[in-house]
């Protein structure tokens, strides 16, 4: 078998899918991504009502579906995951079907029970939230006091039962001066770490995040610290790997816009099937359609998997194109238009690079233009 | 040694696709593949077989190769599984598992 991701992708297997089992959560964050309602690009979202969570028999089948088409690895996140009382029971049943588990949590629920019991289900990370290295910013991101406490209570649990854990820390305006901080923290509890300066929309259209996304300035100058670049070593390897021509636009434009829906997918609480967790494009509730059907054949899968870097308006000149991570579904949420350019990839994508090195390994026409200066 | 039992590590996931096993080693976070062969070993590596019952299954089902070379393939195929945290060995038969 050739690269595994390659081949997942050609034959259209969705390898890894995200699955929120619950919008409730028990902080309230200033930059949180999930909404209280649906937001949807095409079509209408599916019939059930705000509120209604997909229960563990529901569950159980769509693990049984995923199983069948060769889905392995299995993201389960919320909401805070730990306000569903089957939790145990919903991991259990995964691991019997032999998925590979990550949990996302905000840390604030795990006590030495469910560190013990996600140890013995062998779950393969879980993915922490911390946003300052003390309670002071944290707290004041998550809207309640003593939540930075609790969530480092969770993680001490979690590496007592020799859980592997990541730290999450999105950077943002209100803990930009802390996540180097968050950093040494996260080694000293013998964690791995992941920072996002990349603060979204929310997934029902809501954008009072963006208030909290950090100045272009400041993005410069994150993306710049080593420890950003050796965490992101592979982002850089794949731009480096675009040695940057003429040639090179013809082979983009065939590209398609991302993994979504070629072999990633997402499932709201709801059971509505998204082709990304980041791509609010409704395809089919799975209380409707079984999974198979809705992925192999649901009308909105298919045009979203058929779209390519050349159905892109507006991009195709830019020449930060060989280095852009657009997203479509952020293009979408925040702009407005799954096709049209990305702020937010411009904004990325500018600070990354710079004019003078663009300006140094670009062999520019006349014709090729920033999006956005 | 080939007369002990030999089971899939609980430390991994897996799936088989399209006939091919694709196991994800849940301690380093890495994807694996495994050709034909491979992948039917790793379906025979359910604790209820030993390391030799499964090389005889092989020789058995792919007589177009000569056995002494199964032999010799499965025994470092073996050898790479546990180095590589995949696979236990076993002195006795796992419970609970066909």
């Amino acid at each position: 078998m050739k690269d595994i991701i390659s081949y997942v992708q050609e034959k259209k297997i969705p390898l890894a899918v995200h699955i929120n089992l619950t919008r409730r959560c028990n902080l309230h964050c200033l930059h949180c991504c999930v909404g209280k309602g649906r937001k949807t690009a095409f079509g209408q979202a599916g019939t059930a009502e705000a509120g209604f969570e997909l229960g563990l028999m529901h569950i159980q089948r769509v693990f049984e579906e995923l199983a069948q088409v060769g889905c392995l690895l299995l993201t389960l996140s919320g909401g805070e995951v730990l306000l569903r009382d089957d939790l145990l029971e919903i991991i259990s049943r995964a691991r019997e079907l032999d998925f590979a588990v990550k949990i996302f949590t905000n840390g604030t629920l795990v006590g030495r029970k469910e560190a013990q019991a996600f140890h013995r289900l062998r779950i393969q990370e879980v993915h922490v939230s911390l946003y300052g290295a003390d309670a002071k910013i944290h707290d004041l991101i998550t809207g309640v006091s003593g939540s930075w406490t609790k969530s480092m209570e969770g993680i001490r649990w979690l590496r007592e039962e020799g859980v592997a854990v990541k730290v999450k820390c999105p950077i943002m305006k209100q803990n930009l001066a802390e996540y180097r901080k968050v950093y040494e923290l996260a080694v000293s509890l013998g964690a791995d770490y992941a920072f996002d300066p990349m603060i979204t929309v929310r997934d029902d259209g809501n954008r009072d995040p963006l208030n909290y996304r950090i100045s272009q300035e400041d993005l410069q100058m994150v993306l710049a610290d080593p420890i950003f670049q050796t965490k992101h070593k592979s982002d850089r390897e794949r731009e480096e790997s675009f040695a940057c021509s003429a040639s090179m636009m013809s082979e983009i434009s065939e590209e398609v816009l991302c993994s979504a829906g070629h072999y990633i997918c997402f499932i709201s609480p709801e059971g509505d099937i998204n082709p990304c967790v980041q791509l609010p494009i409704f395809c089919g509730n799975i209380l409707e359609h079984d999974f198979q059907w809705i992925w192999y054949h649901s009308p909105q899968m298919l045009r979203i998997r058929n779209l390519r870097m050349k159905d892109v308006r507006g991009c195709n000149n830019c020449r930060y194109l060989p280095w852009c991570a657009r997203c479509p579904g952020l293009a979408y949420l925040e702009d407005g238009d799954l096709l049209g350019p990305s702020s937010a990839a411009c904004w990325m994508v500018q600070a990354k690079e710079g004019d003078r090195q663009f300006n140094n390994q670009i062999k520019a026409n006349d014709q090729i233009q920033p999006i956005v200066t | 040694m080939l007369a002990k039992y030999i089971a899939r590590n609980e430390n991994t996931a897996s799936r088989i696709i399209d006939g091919q096993a694709v196991i994800m080693t849940l301690t380093d976070n890495t994807l694996h593949t495994l050709n034909a062969v491979g992948s039917r070993i790793w379906e025979l590596c359910t604790g209820q077989k030993t390391m030799e019952e499964i090389i005889q299954i092989i020789q058995e089902e792919y007589i177009s190769a000569r056995p002494d070379e199964i032999r010799s393939d499965c025994e470092i195929f073996f050898q790479d599984l546990c180095s590589k945290g995949m696979v236990v060995i076993l002195d006795e038969k796992a419970q609970g598992n066909n």
